[in-house]
């Protein structure tokens, strides 16, 4: 996945992705640089430190890895509602 | 910074001089972060520990968030957002409870390092804006360090000895810890004289004084401070002459109190030959082996057990072994247990299962489950002395007899034969206005002056209550109880602070007390006290006392018969 967003994977894009992978069923893990972290983790998509134009691998494992992929995919696309900036 | 002599005016809480180092408890100095290893069996405990840090600061955040949303600060709010989230980073927790489990870490060192390691590498991105994220991270692991902090800034056992302890305020776990040897005197900005901390302190015999500046003192930095429990003095970089003055004023204070305890075995008794039992509050184990001066415990405050170890509420066996304990060392003496007293400003402990916001019996009938474990173990104890139940803040003729009706119920389960007298604490209007209906169930009184007056007069227990005592309300509430005990043959026993005040006893005998429940310490001096009075004189000054209109004209003759009981050179403060 492209990060979008001029600022990449700060604070705020973190919590959403921390908060929308809460309650799924998959594990979910980003590969940036050679580097992989839970995603569910905020403190570990900080420490990656993605910027803009960066790209992840994407791991989906689980129940309903789909769904969750799709949903991810959106967030990225929507660039965390931060087109404008 | 001047090294000149500096007075202050506090309230005196707590009696007795002490001179020390001062030491602030609290202090906004950033405190070095705790290392100690983690005992095994232990580490799952620990982890808990972090788990309620975590939960604290998210109160904190979503508080803050709360307010935040009022101001209508919509970026503030999201950034609290995310520290929210951040808290409960499940990579985090991992990292800190891997530390605990592997390697016995305790939580403040284990959290700290795993920041640490975060703080590396976000330095280690050359991108600035992620290097900000520090910031946050940071920010986030002091507020869980402070809720940490919280017990260890408490622990007074770590203080060095000989210590003035300044605090803005102190709870009941604060003075409850604290060894005389190390605090020599309390110093607080608020904590009043009937908080349970005022109490506790007094009980040891350390010396507190109240609403003093705690900026003021702190910013003189002085290396010796005199604290006057009787007038409520503070003095920072005392003079030589000073200095001495005190040494010498304590000394005397200290010869005093050993003449009294000197005389302590003698029998308490009037001048005209009436006995009256003197018996000992006490709030630990370790005090009923000083029970040889007293005719048995008559206020042993259970929840007193679990300041220090709130699992103790749920463990039936470890309070047996308590209780057994306690009777053992009483050697066939009474030993009123009173079951535990929460709720209101003595926080119940923080236990899973627990139902807050009623107070005394109330509480304990709310909270069934842990009531009967308690129950079950006294009754399970009784068989090793002579025990006896008292319940706390009885309103209400029904919460005796369902107590009464829960102990058979035990009894009947267990198998159990002893039938342990049941008392109720007459500390609210209510239980005096029925105490003829309580006398009926209950097998005796023990009457608490603390909270009486605090309900009576409606004042709030940490303000200063001088001369409150003496009011003729609370004389007449005494009195009427002690009549109602009296026509049903019911045995009363006071066990209020009043009853530790010398000043106080001819005026409880005088109105019909026979017995007086009081801290160990202050067993020497009340027993001087009856030594030197006489039944007939108290008599009359309990009828005149009724007499009387105001607590000024009461404490005056009160403070009179004192001194003219008590020879000039062996008067002690009294408390009044």
């Amino acid at each position: 996945m492209k990060v979008k967003n001029s600022l990449g994977l700060h604070a705020r894009p973190a919590t959403m992705i921390a908060k929308l992978l809460q309650g799924t069923h998959s594990s979910v893990s980003f590969t940036y640089k050679k580097e992989t972290i839970n995603a569910k983790s905020i403190m570990s998509i900080l420490v990656l430190a993605v910027s803009q134009h960066g790209q992840l691998l994407v791991t989906v494992d689980g129940l309903d890895a789909e769904l969750v992929l799709r949903k991810l995919l959106d967030l990225f696309e929507s660039q965390f509602g931060e087109s404008d900036s | 910074m001047s090294d000149e002599e500096k007075r202050f005016q506090g309230a005196p809480v707590s009696e007795g001089i002490a001179i020390g180092k001062p030491y602030f408890l609290g202090s906004a100095q950033e405190e070095a972060i705790p290392e100690f290893q983690i005992a095994r069996g232990k580490e799952e405990e620990e982890v808990l520990r972090y788990h309620k840090a975590i939960s604290s600061s998210r109160k904190d955040l979503e508080k803050l968030q709360e307010a935040l949303s009022l101001e209508g600060s919509h970026d503030a709010m999201q950034i609290i957002g995310t520290h929210i989230e951040m808290l409960e980073d499940p990579q985090m927790t991992a990292d800190v409870e891997k530390r605990i489990r592997d390697m016995g870490q305790n939580t403040e060192m284990a959290l700290t390092l795993v920041i640490d390691e975060y703080r590396v590498r976000f330095s280690r991105t050359s991108d600035l804006f992620f290097q900000q994220r520090l910031t946050d991270v940071l920010d986030l692991s002091r507020r869980i360090l402070g809720h940490l902090a919280f017990k260890k800034r408490r622990e007074i056992s770590d203080i060095p000895p000989n210590s003035v302890v300044f605090s803005r305020e102190l709870v009941p776990s604060d003075t409850a810890t604290a060894q005389a040897s190390r605090v020599s005197a309390f110093v607080t900005q608020f904590s009043g004289g009937n908080s349970h901390a005022a109490l506790i302190a007094r009980a040891k015999g350390i010396p507190l004084v109240a609403s003093v500046d705690m900026h003021a003192i702190q910013s003189l930095k002085g290396k010796c401070v005199i604290v006057d429990g009787l007038t409520g003095e503070i003095i920072v970089n005392p003079t030589q002459g000073t200095l001495r003055k005190y040494q010498e004023m304590k000394q005397r204070l200290q010869q005093n109190l050993l003449l009294f305890e000197e005389m302590a075995h003698l029998n308490p008794e009037t001048q005209d030959g009436f006995e009256i039992k003197i018996f000992a509050n006490i709030g630990s184990l370790a005090e009923s082996q000083y029970l040889n001066k007293t005719h048995g415990v008559g206020l042993f405050r259970s929840e007193n057990l679990f300041l220090e170890n709130p699992e103790l509420f749920s463990d039936e066996e470890e309070q047996f072994r308590i209780y057994s304990e306690l009777l053992k060392q009483a050697s066939g003496l009474p030993v009123v247990v009173r079951v535990f007293d929460v709720g209101g400003d003595k926080p119940p402990p923080g236990i899973p299962g627990v139902i807050t916001g009623e107070r005394g019996i109330r509480f304990l009938l709310q909270n069934q489950k842990f009531f009967v474990i308690q129950l079950r173990a006294l009754l399970r104890a009784a068989q090793f002395g002579d025990l006896r139940i008292l319940l706390p803040l009885v309103s209400d003729v029904n919460e005796l007899k369902e107590t009464k009706f829960l102990i058979e119920q035990i009894k009947r389960e267990c198998g159990l034969t002893c039938s342990p007298p049941v008392g109720c604490m007459i500390e609210v209007p209510s239980a005096i206005l029925i105490a003829d209906i309580l006398a009926k169930e209950a097998h005796f009184f023990s009457i608490g002056t603390n909270d009486l007056i605090q309900y009576v007069l409606g004042v709030d227990r940490s303000q200063n209550q001088d001369f409150l005592p003496a009011h003729p309300s609370i004389i007449r509430l005494l009195k009427m109880t002690i009549i109602e005990a009296r026509r049903h043959n019911l045995p009363v026993t006071i066990c209020g602070e009043i009853a530790s005040s010398p000043m106080f006893i001819p005026l409880l005998i005088g109105l019909g007390i026979h017995q007086i429940s009081c801290a160990l310490r202050f067993i020497p001096q009340v027993n001087w006290m009856i030594r030197n009075c006489t039944l007939l004189e108290s008599c009359q000054i309990a009828d005149q006392i009724l007499q009387m209109q105001s607590p000024a004209e009461i404490s005056k003759l009160l403070m009179e018969t004192y001194r003219r009981i008590m020879p000039e050179e062996v008067a002690i403060y009294p408390m009044c």
